[in-house]
């Protein structure tokens, strides 16, 4: 089963509030929650690590989906979140289309940093 | 918002306070502190060295001021280079001399059009403009139906069919020019700066329907890409300025800074919440002073002659004046302070509160818990609650949906507010020829 929930910013309370409700009750159904993955915007900032760190406080976020990769931006904050808190990239956005959602390849990924110009 | 800048200069500030004079040893650590703090808020690199580079030379230029102190002196150069940065006046929206005025929003995916669209469609029928919202993102699924219903809440017109983005955008004029309707603002969908062809498409309905004003819709929370992402929108369409979206989040929207640097153009609007109207003109002057901690003062003003009911905060005024201000007028004022939105962003606008202040979350909760105990009590017990017993405290508790203690605790707190009042010297001299007999009564009450 996969659960999409609404997007909310970090530093709103009650909202952080009500995601950390839905994780447990989602942790004490019946099943294994095994996933719980984090999507950010390849063009985000700084500020990806201060999602990164409130999100993960709240719900044991597992992963990052970096999406959108297919533009110019590169989400370089995946490696300040990968190296603060331990929490790997899993998946890449990398179109519009519905199959465009790929693992990660982390030598893919430093190849496109690389080559750029 | 911008909170750590703000924070991150209120630092170098306070080690500036405790100087005399402003050596150019300290100049240098202030502006290292500046640069660093610009840098973590995803500021440009250029223009962060523009930007320290300026304020270097007018801080070296300016010399000692006999007015000002160094710290004083640091922020006012600060607070000018911001508002240049961030370009100078705040935006205005002219109308087309021949209506419709044709507004068309552009960005990235995610980064706020839809909803930016119907917060402009409201801001603009509160101005008292008839506009109506376009929706030409035909590839987002339900964004369409996403832009009739905000729409719909606004209450403005809306228009789209199943054709092509052009096509929408063609036909939106004409049916609004037969409807008599004098703004049109179009929606496109989000593409991101390196797809030729959606930028190409992009073009050709700037082409076709010759807006009057571009504007690029920017999330507060981008990275270092916005300059890529700005200077490849401003070469593909003629962009009037950009709406900066998500600035209730925390993120320091430094981008923001680069791209009015880069691009030229100004940020118009911004965006600072969920709601409809909390959306409006993008003020450089009031931003730079808000960075700089020294407040929003302004806004707040606005704010408050755009929802408080005059009539309503005078009688109030002139109740507290006579010293015959009751739970009655307290209700009628908290509910008039409620109107103007949530404690939590009226106080982040007070200059001179705490860091550790903004950061509190205010419990709208309790303010709920207050009207509830005051509306649970009769008109005779809101005049004068002395009346009030432990029998009626029981029954006001079980109304609210609330303890005895908490009656009390509340009726203690503003007899508290009433006695400070009158020490202030408001209310006149303390005890009017009502206020003792209310006294005695509720002494006769207790002896009881």
């Amino acid at each position: 089963m996969l659960g999409d929930t609404a997007g909310r910013l970090h530093n709103k309370f009650n909202l952080i509030e009500e995601l950390k409700k839905i994780y447990r009750i989602v942790s004490k159904a019946q099943g294994n929650l095994v996933e719980v993955l984090l999507v950010l915007d390849a063009t985000i900032g700084q500020n990806g690590l201060a999602q990164a760190k409130v999100f993960s406080e709240a719900v044991g976020v597992t992963g990052v989906v970096l999406t959108k990769l297919d533009g110019s931006a590169k989400g370089g904050i995946a490696f300040s979140i990968e190296r603060t808190f331990g929490i790997p990239v899993k998946l890449v956005g990398v179109g519009e289309g519905i199959d465009d959602l790929i693992p990660f390849d982390p030598q893919e990924y430093v190849e496109s940093l690389t080559t750029m110009e | 918002m911008f909170d750590n800048l703000s924070s991150r200069l209120e630092g170098v500030v306070t080690k500036l306070k405790k100087k005399g004079r402003l050596s150019a040893a300290d100049i240098e650590s202030a502006l290292r502190e500046i640069r660093s703090a610009l840098l973590e808020a995803d500021v440009n690199l250029n223009v962060v060295r523009d930007f320290v580079e300026a304020i270097r030379s007018s801080a070296l230029s300016s010399g000692a001021s006999r007015v000002l102190t160094p710290s004083q002196q640091i922020i006012k150069l600060v607070s000018d280079e911001l508002k240049r940065t961030l370009g100078g006046d705040s935006f205005r929206l002219n109308f087309a001399p021949s209506p419709p005025t044709v507004i068309m929003l552009v960005g990235l995916q995610g980064s706020g059009k839809t909803t930016a669209a119907g917060k402009l469609g409201l801001w603009l029928r509160q101005k008292g403009r008839h506009p109506m919202l376009v929706g030409a993102d035909l590839a987002r699924p339900a964004a369409v139906e996403q832009l009739r219903l905000l729409a719909e809440s606004a209450k403005v017109d809306f228009f789209s069919e199943p054709t092509t983005p052009t096509q929408v955008a063609k036909s939106a004029l004409t049916r609004a020019r037969s409807l008599g309707r004098d703004v049109v603002i179009v929606d496109t969908a989000g593409r991101l700066a390196i797809d030729a062809d959606l930028m190409d498409e992009m073009s050709r309905i700037e082409a076709e329907i010759r807006p009057d004003y571009v504007f690029l819709v920017i999330d507060a929370m981008i990275g270092q890409d916005a300059l890529a992402t700005a200077g490849a929108f401003s070469q593909a369409v003629t962009l009037a300025g950009t709406i900066l979206t998500k600035l209730d989040g925390d993120a320091r929207g430094g981008a923001a800074l680069s791209v009015v640097a880069v691009t030229g153009a100004k940020i118009a609007f911004s965006s600072i919440g969920e709601k409809l109207e909390d959306f409006d003109t993008f003020h450089p002057d009031r931003m730079a002073e808000r960075i700089l901690g020294m407040g929003d003062v302004l806004s707040l003003i606005e704010k408050a002659e755009r929802h408080l009911d005059k009539d309503v905060a005078e009688r109030g005024a002139k109740k507290l004046q006579a010293g015959k201000f009751d739970l009655e007028d307290f209700l009628e004022q908290m509910q008039q302070v409620k109107k103007m939105g949530p404690l939590k962003g009226l106080i982040s606008m007070l200059p001179g509160v705490p860091k550790e202040l903004k950061d509190v979350d205010v419990d709208e909760g309790e303010l709920a818990k207050v009207e509830a105990i005051i509306s649970s009590m009769t008109r005779a017990e809101r005049r004068d609650p002395a009346l009030i017993d432990a029998s009626r405290r029981g029954r006001i508790a079980l109304g609210s949906g609330s303890t005895p203690m908490t009656v009390s605790n509340l009726l203690k707190q503003f007899k508290d507010m009433q006695k400070m009042m009158r020490q202030m010297g408001i209310g006149g001299p303390s005890p009017t020829k009502k206020a003792p007999s209310s006294r005695n009564q509720k002494k006769k009450r207790a002896r009881r």
